[in-house]
């Protein structure tokens, strides 16, 4: 098992450039996932490790070994590299057997032929695979296809394991079970992961740390799950992970309100926060389920436009002054307790907790 | 209820499959009324003898008091004169012809004058918000626009009914939660009767008046209010089809209902559903409708957690039994292999054929 | 796309080897005949050419040219959309059995099929003229074969399955809900097909007429078996007529040059608009999953339809592949076809005493083999430079992999005369080296094709799962690309051995004494009035034909090849 140190990682092709000074060490034996939009180039990152790409500038080591160098002119081929990759369309050959697709990365390790079919076997049944060594990928469902790949990738007993959004083309029952059989695999094996997706669900229940990227290429915010989840470091992280409301602010009769209303904000509101809020520079964001809803009283008044029953949950969509907040209740508070709002009811909203970001990190999307 | 669109005795048969067995249905004007089932439940071949291109081997369907469809008499109003607005699932938008001239074409066939067409068209494409593509050709657009072009097509000339086929399935999930709502905001807009077809029950929930779960042979399971459905599912098939569950076995000792095998894990609560001696009926509850507590509540492990975002999926382990609970993020958080209690606040109980069963 | 830790210069010299070849046997024979066209002692002679065009005899087998193509494209894709509608879009019974026998004009050589028909309908000893004449006590044929109209008539029945299938195709993959969302919005069926539908076979039905058209510009056997005893000559024929009759003399070669730049032309003409109209990309009208067409109900017009369609491919197919068999077991041309006048003489002479025939059908086994296997490999290898690697200049490539589909068997086998008749030192004229070259210049753009098709199936990630699994390059190239690309290679090389096997047009322009082969060798039957055993040759000739096609389709499961002749 190795750790993988990515020092000042460039991808510039021609005039594209990906992304410039990535630098990031994934530990020994963690499952670390590179979160981020189509396109941030995440994959490239992935790719870089693995020896398909050669990076325009920075190094890569895997261990101790230093595999990529652009400056030194250092390029350690794939196939020395010993590395178990899972891509996403999986990639299990459609000519080979289960068990041949297996056995493959021993063949070409010249590992003796009775130790290679103990240990192909072995990986076969570590992915609940046994008995259908036989068949061919195109007899197997998407899932099984994907164990297969995953077998393929840890039988040669990798340092570290590359997976690609593996994932994506199951479907939604499917994609947990697998999700909890790749973590269940990891602490077994104790291998190294590098999981690319952007797929937040999968991220935050799978990794030990997340490294989220934007779409420019940047590494916003490395940490685990829960500490990213409930602390992002600024607007866009937040907005990521989750529903956001982003709710603009302002300064009025020394009082802080959401503009366009006329009651001031009952918040909490950090010293720091208040000048910026002066200057204009913040918007204050929370989550729909950080919002409380009464009919009369309340911190702030707004007005029910859109009322989406989900199930667990009902959502509702709230004019305050301007803009809109989307809150929700919990499906038995809102039906059993009688606490749901109607479409065109008033109604008081009441903030449990308010973060502060700065306008600029909240993409163009999400601005309100 | 005044029905607007009557289903009598519908069945069909594809050789020996039945794909719709006796199936009665009464639509109210206005109303937006989904087809819910699994894949192959025969919604879809419903929807299709709905609008014409299916005939039926027994039954008959009505609109308003004439009749459309009809086996008895062998009448089949074919699709072309029925009226309706039709929105399928691969949006079937014309790719030769501008996104104008779609909208335009069911005016058109109708022989409309050119004002006339002008005019209904514009206002269809406005509703939409298409009117600044008007001339553009579908290749150029994305899949939401696409499909706002056939439902821009359908209300173009008016109709009573809009007929809509899974219409939603093919779009990304932000897409999908846009173009709900413009469904139902056209719907208050002309009111038009909607028959909704979909296998996606959080859509069925969001967008409907009224939902008709149906298992295969389009056989109705429920037909009620998407909160009823979901609070009070009819019967089994209904209950885990709708939502998340947990069907947890139990038994019965002493008047106290304990999970099968966990009675040193304490009761899960003293009110006992009628039943057979010895064949107690099954628990369902949701995970969304279980609270974790550090004491008291029935006793259990906690084997597995999973942080969802804004939810936190965890596993109890009780005696023998797995039961998986959600919770809010914001709520305390429990680790793997911390004790707890879990508190049962809404019960469901299902005999061994699936009924429902009263507490 | 991998490659970029190869061996330093590996991707490079695959690149160059396999320009070299490209240029080789493709772009310099066709350099040579413009050259030859337009430039004379080193400068540019446009007026000559003008010149040479406005000679009567080679001004009217232009015309002739258009005029065949043209008049032949419209029949074709008249025949071509009716038949597939009936085919596709109707409840006519027998629909599997229809589809197969209107394919079968596509297996056949045409010149073949001329040749049938001429024992039929020859003004003064075609059997259908003589019978009709007797009959009604006529001085004057029922029809005259040697004509424009004969000529137009054969080809026609031979090249409609170009359009039928590109149409037929097309509409059962057609997503049905753009019909049925046509019909609830208000149109009726006429409606739904003069609006929707056939506005959305338009790239189909364009496709296959303007592959009709291109054919038949550049078709040799039909328009030489009908046209060439009345005086009529299309631009192929006329090079023909006028390389063997000068005997290689510099004038006609030139007029042969000329007429070969307009052919160039037209053709790169048709598949450049060709190609604008499948960009046209509006036209994605294909459903993924399956689907139910509407079909037409005939109701009253089903029986006689169908009677119509077995009458025509009676007339069409039937008759002439008849009529072959029969002469062929003739023991002289001219006798009535009663059972003592039969003999098997014919086709155990052809097939075990005649030198011609003997040779003949060696020398095109050996010759399509060799060239099948050649372009096959080499093909191969120039496609996965095409497809899979990242070096510069591919493109160039492409485009010169593609050139030789717009470039006429006549113009092909033009230019390696011109090419390897001593200009550059080697002179194959007269060898069986010759044809092969020309076959794989010829072939080569199939071979591109299927094998392109073929590595474009293999995903990336194929390959670098098995670098992933430490194998090199090399050894993901052995177990992972070459196995999956085998049904490619073998499909391409019978794209190339059954056509090559038949075919007229351009090994008629480089046969030598020895080396004819067995389109040449019942032309040449054919031409010198040895009848029974030109139908002797054909009646073999079809016959290995049907195998082969049987044979691969028990190999490969496709039934689509043919055409090319």
């Amino acid at each position: 098992m190795a750790d993988v140190r990515l020092e000042n990682l460039a991808a510039v092709f021609g005039t594209h450039r990906v992304f410039e000074g990535f630098t990031l060490t994934i530990r020994d034996g963690e499952c670390f996932t590179l979160l981020g939009p189509s396109g941030c180039g995440k994959t490239v990152v992935m790719r870089m490790i693995a020896g398909f790409e050669h990076p325009s500038a920075g190094e890569v080591f895997i261990g101790d070994q230093l595999v990529s160098s652009a400056a030194k002119k250092v390029h350690v081929p794939t196939e020395s590299r010993n590395i178990g990759v899972v891509f996403q369309d999986y990639a299990v050959w459609p000519h080979k057997t289960v068990f041949e697709n297996v056995v493959y990365p021993l063949q070409i390790q010249k590992v003796p032929a009775a130790e290679a079919k103990a240990r192909t076997l072995e990986a076969i049944a570590q992915v609940h695979l046994g008995s259908l060594e036989d068949r061919y990928p195109s007899q197997l469902s998407g899932g099984q296809q994907q164990r297969v790949a995953l077998a393929r990738a840890l039988v040669s007993r990798p340092k570290i394991m590359l997976l690609d959004e593996p994932l994506t083309n199951l479907d939604a029952n499917l994609r947990e079970e697998m999700r909890f059989e790749i973590k269940d695999l990891q602490r077994r094996t104790g291998v190294t992961i590098l999981y690319v997706t952007h797929d937040q669900e999968v991220a935050l229940a799978i990794s030990d740390r997340i490294g989220i990227m934007g779409k420019d290429g940047c590494l916003r915010q490395v940490g685990d799950p829960h500490e990213i989840y409930t602390n992002p470091d600024d607007g866009y992280v937040f907005n990521f992970l989750g529903v956001a409301n982003f709710i603009p602010v302002e300064r009025r009769n020394g009082a802080v309100q959401i503009q366009g209303s006329y009651l001031p904000l009952q918040v909490e509101i950090p010293s720091a926060a208040r000048d910026r809020i002066a200057r204009g520079e913040v918007v204050a964001a929370c989550r729909p389920f950080e919002i409380d809803l009464v009919r009369d009283g309340g911190a702030t008044r707004g007005l029910v436009r859109r009322r989406v029953f989900l199930g667990p949950t009902v959502t509702y969509f709230i004019t305050v002054g301007q803009i809109e907040i989307r809150a929700q209740q919990e499906a038995e508070e809102a039906f059993r307790d009688g606490r749901a709002l109607e479409e065109g009811e008033a109604c008081g909203l009441t903030f449990q907790a308010l973060r502060w970001y700065d306008k600029a990190s909240v993409g163009e999307e999400a601005r309100p | 209820m005044t029905a607007h669109v009557v289903l009598r005795n519908v069945t069909k048969r594809f050789g020996s499959v039945v794909a719709v067995d006796n199936l009665n249905l009464k639509i109210a004007r206005g109303e937006c009324l989904s087809l819910l089932g699994p894949s192959g439940c025969g919604k879809t071949t419903t929807l299709r003898m709905l609008a014409g291109f299916e005939d039926l081997d027994e039954g008959e369907i009505l609109v308003g008091d004439r009749v459309i469809s009809s086996s008895y008499k062998n009448y089949y109003l074919p699709p072309e004169k029925r009226d309706f607005g039709m929105v399928f699932q691969a949006f079937a938008v014309w790719p030769h012809l501008s996104v104008f001239d779609n909208v335009a074409f069911p005016l058109q066939i109708r022989g409309l004058r050119r004002s006339e067409i002008q005019d209904k068209t514009t206002k269809a494409l406005t509703y939409t918000g298409l009117l600044d593509v008007r001339d553009s050709y579908p290749n150029e657009l994305s899949g939401g626009q696409k499909q706002r072009i056939a439902l821009a097509r359908s209300i173009s000339f008016n109709p009573t009914v809009m007929l809509l086929d899974e219409p939603l399935s093919n779009l990304d999930p932000k897409m999908r939660e846009v173009m709900r709502f413009e469904i139902k905001e056209l719907q208050k807009r002309f009111n038009f009767t909607i028959v909704y077809v979909t296998h996606d029950q959080a859509e069925a929930m969001a967008l409907s008046d009224r939902i008709v779960v149906m298992d295969f042979g389009a056989l109705i399971q429920q037909d009620d209010r998407p909160v009823n459905v979901y609070l009070r599912p009819a019967n089994k098939f209904v209950f885990g089809f709708i939502g998340l569950s947990n069907f947890l076995a139990v038994e019965v000792v002493d008047g106290q209902i304990y999970l099968q095998g966990a009675r040193e894990a304490g009761p899960v609560t003293s009110v006992v559903p009628r039943h057979a001696p010895g064949k107690p009926p099954t628990l369902a509850c949701r995970p969304s409708e279980i609270q974790m507590v550090p004491t008291g509540g029935v006793h259990g492990t906690v084997t597995r957690r999973v942080l969802l975002g804004d939810i936190i999926d965890y596993r109890v382990q009780v005696g023998p039994t797995e039961v998986r609970v959600q919770r809010n993020v914001r709520k305390p958080v429990f680790n793997e292999g911390d004790q707890c209690g879990l508190a049962f606040s809404a019960l469901h109980w299902y005999d061994e054929s699936g009924a429902r069963v009263q507490a | 796309m991998t490659g970029t830790d190869r061996k330093f210069g590996i991707a490079e010299i695959l690149l160059l080897f396999s320009v070299l070849v490209l240029v080789i046997v493709v772009a310099v024979p066709i350099l040579l005949i413009l050259w030859n066209a337009f430039v004379v002692d080193g400068g540019l002679n446009i007026a000559g050419a003008v010149k040479v065009l406005s000679q009567p005899d080679v001004f009217q087998a232009v015309v002739n040219s258009l005029v065949i193509a043209g008049a032949v494209t419209v029949v074709s894709t008249i025949l071509g959309v009716f038949f597939a509608w009936l085919v596709s879009r109707t409840d006519l019974p027998f629909k599997e059995t229809m589809k197969l026998l209107f394919l079968v004009p596509f297996m056949l050589p045409s010149f073949i099929g001329a040749i049938a028909w001429k024992m039929l309908l020859s003004p003064r000893a075609g059997l259908v003229n003589k019978w009709f004449m007797d009959l009604f006590g006529l001085e004057q044929p029922l029809f005259n074969i040697y004509s424009l109209w004969g000529i137009i008539a054969v080809e026609s029945m031979y090249l409609f399955p170009f359009v039928f299938i590109q149409v037929s195709g097309a509409l059962e993959r057609m997503d049905p809900t753009l019909e049925e969302s046509a019909r609830i919005s208000g149109a009726g069926l006429f409606q739904i097909t003069r609006k929707i539908t056939l506005p959305l076979m338009l790239p189909s039905i364009a496709a296959g007429a303007l592959l009709v058209a291109l054919y038949s510009l550049a078709h040799f056997g039909v328009p030489a078996v009908l046209g060439t005893e009345a005086g009529i000559f299309n631009i192929p024929t006329l090079i023909y007529q006028k390389i063997y009759a000068s005997g290689g003399r510099f004038e006609a070669i030139r007029a042969g040059t000329i007429l070969s730049s307009i052919l160039v032309v037209s053709a790169a003409l048709i598949l450049y608009s060709q190609n604008l109209i499948l960009k046209a990309g509006r036209f994605q009208v294909i459903a993924g999953k399956s689907v139910r067409p509407i079909l037409l109900k005939l109701r009253g017009l089903k029986y006689p339809l169908l009677v119509l369609s077995l009458l025509y491919i009676a007339v069409t197919v039937v008759l002439p592949t008849v009529t072959i068999f029969l002469v062929a077991l003739l023991r002289t041309y001219g006798l009535s076809f009663s059972l003592e006048n039969m003999t098997l003489h014919n086709i155990t002479y052809i097939l075990f005493t005649m030198k011609l025939t003997k040779d003949a059908i060696w020398n095109s086994f050996y010759l399509s083999l060799a060239a099948a296997l050649v372009t096959m490999l080499v093909g191969t290898l120039i496609s996965y430079v095409i497809v899979k690697m990242r070096v510069r200049g591919k493109f160039f490539l492409e485009f010169l992999g593609l050139l030789p589909f717009s470039v006429p068997g006549t113009v092909i086998a033009l230019g390696v005369i011109l090419m390897w008749s001593g200009k550059f030192g080697v002179n194959l004229y007269n060898t069986a080296w010759i044809i092969f070259v020309a076959y794989i210049a010829r072939y080569m753009a199939f071979a591109l094709k299927s094998t392109s098709a073929a590595l474009e199936q293999v995903s990336d990630s194929l390959e670098e799962a098995a670098r992933a699994c430490g194998a090199t390059h090399w050894q993901a190239m052995k177990d992972v690309v070459l196995p999956l690309i085998k049904p490619g290679m073998v499909a391409a090389f019978f794209l190339i051995f059954l056509p090559a096997l038949r075919e007229l047009t351009t090994s008629v322009l480089l046969y030598g004494p020895t080396t004819r082969t067995i389109g040449v060798a019942i032309y040449a039957l054919n031409e010198d009035g040895e009848t029974v055993y030109a139908a002797a040759l054909s009646a073999v000739a079809l016959i290995i034909i049907i195998v082969g096609h049987w044979v691969i389709k028990r190999i490969t499961g496709t039934t689509k090849l043919g055409g090319a002749s």
